[in-house]
């Protein structure tokens, strides 16, 4: 009878207990990173100590993506020519050096870059601590007296947030090439690839590149922190790891897109 | 506190549940300085459970885990330099780093904390291989060892920390019984070097004879008896029997 009514309780209840669980899930995670991240700041003084470990970590990231941006940065530069040469119809093609270069590098580098990194280096990264959780080697590092703000999680943050500003300015310069590129091939578009750069010369400013780089390090500290918040959430058993990589992934995505709107934002202030 | 007059380890009507399972319940226990205890039990009864407490891995729903008198998750806090004592301990899944080789695994704990360096760290981490021989296998990394090669690692690890207490879960579960045998020679060692409180979790009664000054049973969450080495096999509680009986002492 009781065991009956609690289950039927249950049932009106399931989708706003469902709800409340992720709300609750999701403040969890966001108040064990900051922790964890306040704690890595702390941790600051320790960065020259871990130098080996953080290039160690930067060479990781930049190896595992590099291929993959590349050809990410290349056909989405071609992407934008194309599909803005068709929305364009009418109005002068040549204004499409601008629009290539300004969403390359305010808002499609970065933030391309960032799912990327997210999908390899940030995933690796909770896959690695969820791994190291479940076969009790943080138990052991504590047992050194090892902190693992300082001895794991540093290195990483340190590397992410340095290399994706890299990725990004890298990921411009091939977008916008790649752009050039399909001026020059597509017998659709009309402009030539000097009016194509010349455009691009007179929008695009520094500031432009340093905002996407700038966003870049917001959104590589962040990846950071959530990927390795989310692998040292994992206990017992290697089915922790799977799903430590997976939401890692799927977090780091939301928040980045988060983070992408607060930077936006504040920008257009100044 | 002075680590000459050893660690006293007292554990005081602790409680540990995960969920809804009491896994210890008021477990009172105590090793004291320079002794070496020996816990058996049954899988699942809670040794390693016991051991983290100890090691102040985990903190104990209620009662208290002392080290000289100080919780154990407040000793382990404290930075390596100003530890009054020092613990170390022998994971059941020898939990080496794996990204390190073992000589990096056995050294990293001195070089992180600048306690050696050089010709000096090279020779500790050497001098702790050696004793589990293990001194061929130095640059290899843990994927490449066999379990039991593991474990010597772990040991090694532990050893070179030169700790005033140790904590071993299931230091012989993978070792053939010669290098069992090698490895309660190595524990004789530091125990005649200087006095180490020692508490080994292991099923191996053979090797427990041959180390332990007392073995204690674990049994429904506390521990149900414990006994001098020397009287083990006149030992009449009948689940002691049993194990003692289960291993053919007698
Ligand atoms: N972190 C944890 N979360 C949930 N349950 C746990 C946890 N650690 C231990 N347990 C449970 O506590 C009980 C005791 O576990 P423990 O590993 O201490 O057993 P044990 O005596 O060491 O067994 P074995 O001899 O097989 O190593 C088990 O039922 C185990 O499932
Ligand atoms: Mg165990």
């Amino acid at each position: 009878m009781q065991a009956a009514g609690r289950l039927e309780a249950q049932n009106s209840q399931g989708i706003l207990t469902r709800i409340g669980a992720s709300v609750l899930y999701g403040l969890e995670i966001l108040g064990q990173s900051v922790n964890w991240a306040l704690r890595t700041l702390g941790s600051f003084g320790e960065i020259p100590k871990r130098a080996g470990l953080i290039l160690d970590e930067m060479v990781r990231i930049g190896t595992s993506s590099l291929f993959i941006s590349s050809f990410l940065a290349f056909f989405v530069g071609m992407v934008l020519v194309v599909q803005t040469a068709d929305q364009l119809e009418g109005y002068p093609q040549e204004v499409l050096g601008s629009i290539v270069g300004l969403s390359m590098t305010k808002e499609l580098g970065p933030v391309l870059m960032a799912f990327l990194l997210a999908g390899r280096a940030g995933s690796a990264m909770a896959a690695e601590l969820a791994a190291m959780q479940v076969y009790e080697e943080i138990a052991a590092l504590r047992t050194l007296d090892i902190r693992v703000e300082s001895y794991l999680i540093l290195p990483k943050f340190i590397a992410t947030a340095l290399t994706l500003p890299l990725l990004i300015l890298y990921a411009d310069i091939i977008g916008i090439l790649a752009g050039a590129f399909a001026v020059a091939i597509d017998p659709a578009i009309h402009v030539s690839v000097n009016a194509y750069f010349h455009n691009l010369q007179a929008y695009l400013k520094f500031s432009d590149i340093i905002t996407g780089m700038v966003k870049g390090l917001v959104f590589g500290a962040v990846t950071a922190i959530l990927s390795c918040t989310i692998g040292l959430r994992a206990r017992r058993g290697t089915e922790e790891i799977s799903n430590a990589t997976t939401s890692a992934v799927v977090w780091s995505f939301i928040t980045v897109t988060v983070f992408d709107y607060i930077i936006a934002r504040i920008v257009l202030i100044f | 506190m002075k680590p000459e007059e050893g660690v006293r380890i007292e554990l005081k009507q602790v409680t540990k549940a995960y969920g809804d399972k009491r896994v210890l319940d008021e477990l009172n226990l105590v090793v004291e300085a320079g002794e070496t205890l020996v816990v058996i039990g049954k899988s699942g009864q809670g040794k390693s459970v016991l051991l983290r407490l100890s090691a102040g891995l985990e903190r104990p729903d209620s009662g208290e885990v002392l080290l000289n008198g100080v919780p154990a998750d407040t000793y382990r806090i404290i930075p390596a330099q100003k530890k009054p004592f020092r613990m170390a301990m022998v994971f059941q899944g020898s939990a080496l780093l794996n990204s390190l080789s073992v000589f990096e695994n056995v050294a990293l704990y001195l070089k992180e904390h600048g306690m050696a360096k050089g010709e000096d760290l090279d020779m500790l981490v050497m001098n702790a291989l050696t004793s589990v021989e293990l001194e061929h296998a130095r640059d290899l990394y843990p994927t490449e060892l066999s379990g039991g090669m593991r474990k010597r690692a772990a040991i090694a690890r532990a050893l070179a920390t030169r700790p005033d207490v140790l904590l071993f879960d299931e230091p012989t579960a993978e070792l053939d019984p010669l290098l069992s045998a090698e490895v309660a020679e190595v524990i004789h060692k530091i125990q005649s070097a200087h006095r180490m409180t020692i508490v080994v979790v292991t099923h191996n009664l053979v090797f427990a004879r041959q180390v332990a000054d007392r073995i204690a049973l674990l049994e429904d969450g506390r521990i149900a008896c414990s006994v001098k080495v020397s009287e083990l096999l006149n030992a009449e509680y009948p689940p002691l029997r049993a194990f003692i009986e289960a291993a053919a002492l007698a």
